[in-house]
């Protein structure tokens, strides 16, 4: 919003090297270079705050952003993904389980410390329409307590699976993170 | 305008949300199915739980929260590319890769319009959007993509910062029709398909800004005018090279 960027842009401190606005005589704001009298070729236009609280602002809903920005949030957090064009064309036809795999993902990172790899693996058991998503949990160390808290965070989405296409499971293959 | 044989729409979106009095009951998308179950023979059902936090004032800063949840019908063809969703008060038609033509889209989007007004007396529009998401794929050299060569949106670094950055998001919104309506680009990274390769997502969403500042009757006019206007975004924020990637037609 343009009233965003002016009132951010106001908050700076004029003189100390970021530079400085004013309101022309045409009531356009414009931007000057740091203790110069020069413009800078930006003008912005002011928005009445009042006016822009009833501004919807939401996005337009796009599936293909939510998918490809849960499939970035995964690269960012280190997680391998076997056959990424499986896996992304699997989330583009059952976008719910993306959303579902990102809230998992970021319960595994702080139910193991960070010290978890994730794998995500679309399987397929040969019989039409039954693909489903898988994440296996790599841990340095196996103990009794990696299914447990796998098994917890099971609990923690389960019945949202009920309502949703496509199907989704955590698991580990006890293997060592690669 | 430019026509592309490889063009990096991976979903054109149009979402238009009906004024609060607008009739609306649990029936309508069941109505809906029924007019349009042979073009969109499937169906699924979406919830979506949106938090928003918003802040205004600066000296004395307010915040207000709302917890909303929507439930969607969603209709769909055989080969889920395309889908209508309805939603109270809310239709929403996508188009998934591959995007063929403007005509075809707004063809569907006039078309579930029409099944919508006849079923729904539509008394006012509150916010109408068009939106398109394109994943645009550059091949590294040197194992980096030099932004400058490719794009005239982009991050900026000044001179005193490394120009070499990692991940990166950036957006602005332009006004349009003395501000009736809005355009919000943002453009990230992204993740790619191919090895050796960079992916970024550039997105238009184009959006009514003041409700109820266009009749009913009006929508698909307005979606045309959005249509043109992105068009020129998108063309205004590439470069030649870009163009070459997508497949430019030469006439």
């Amino acid at each position: 919003m343009a009233s965003l960027v002016s009132h951010l842009l106001f908050e700076t401190k004029p003189g100390r090297g970021e530079g400085s606005l004013a309101i022309g005589e045409d009531d356009q704001l414009y931007s000057y270079y740091s203790e110069s009298n020069t413009p800078r070729n930006e003008v912005y236009e002011i928005v009445d705050p009042k006016q822009e609280e009833d501004l919807p602002q939401e996005e337009s809903f796009a599936m293909s952003a939510q998918v490809e920005y849960i499939l970035r949030y995964f690269e960012m957090l280190g997680a391998r993904i076997e056959s990424p064009s499986k896996v992304r064309d699997y989330l583009y036809r059952c976008p719910g389980i993306a959303i579902l795999a990102g809230f998992v993902s970021e319960q595994i990172y702080n139910g193991f410390d960070f010290k978890a790899q994730l794998s995500l693996e679309v399987q397929d058991d040969e019989v039409p329409d039954s693909e489903y998503l898988t994440i296996y949990v790599r841990v340095p160390e196996y103990n009794n307590s990696v299914m447990d808290r796998i098994r917890k965070i099971r609990e923690s989405y389960y019945d949202s699976l009920n309502n949703m296409t496509g199907w989704f499971l955590l698991t580990t293959d006890f293997s060592s993170p690669r | 305008m430019p026509k592309y044989n490889n063009p990096p729409i991976i979903e054109s979106v149009c979402e238009i949300r009906f004024s609060d009095d607008t009739n609306w009951d649990i029936t309508v998308p069941g109505l809906i199915f029924e007019d349009i179950r042979n073009e969109y023979p499937q169906k699924e059902q979406r919830t979506t739980q949106e938090i928003n936090i918003s802040m205004s004032g600066i000296a004395f800063p307010r915040t207000r929260s709302q917890i909303k949840r929507q439930d969607y019908a969603v209709f769909l063809t055989d080969d889920k590319k395309s889908r209508i969703q309805v939603g109270p008060r809310i239709l929403l038609i996508n188009q998934l890769k591959p995007y063929s033509a403007w005509n075809d889209f707004k063809s569907q989007v006039n078309y579930a319009f029409q099944k919508l007004s006849v079923r729904v007396e539509l008394a006012g529009v509150q916010r109408i959007g068009l939106r398109y998401i394109n994943k645009i794929e550059i091949p590294m050299e040197n194992n980096k993509v030099t932004l400058e060569e490719y794009f005239e949106f982009r991050p900026f670094c000044g001179e005193r910062l490394p120009q070499t950055h990692g991940e990166f998001i950036v957006g602005c919104v332009f006004p349009y029709s003395g501000g009736r309506d809005l355009c919000r680009i943002e453009f990230t990274s992204a993740m790619p398909e191919n090895e050796g390769s960079l992916a970024f997502l550039l997105s238009l969403d184009y959006f009514l800004a003041k409700p109820r500042s266009i009749p009913v009757t009006q929508s698909i006019d307005w979606i045309e005018e959005a249509h043109g206007n992105i068009e020129n975004l998108f063309e205004g924020c590439i470069l030649p090279p870009l163009r070459e990637i997508f497949g430019e037609v030469k006439e």
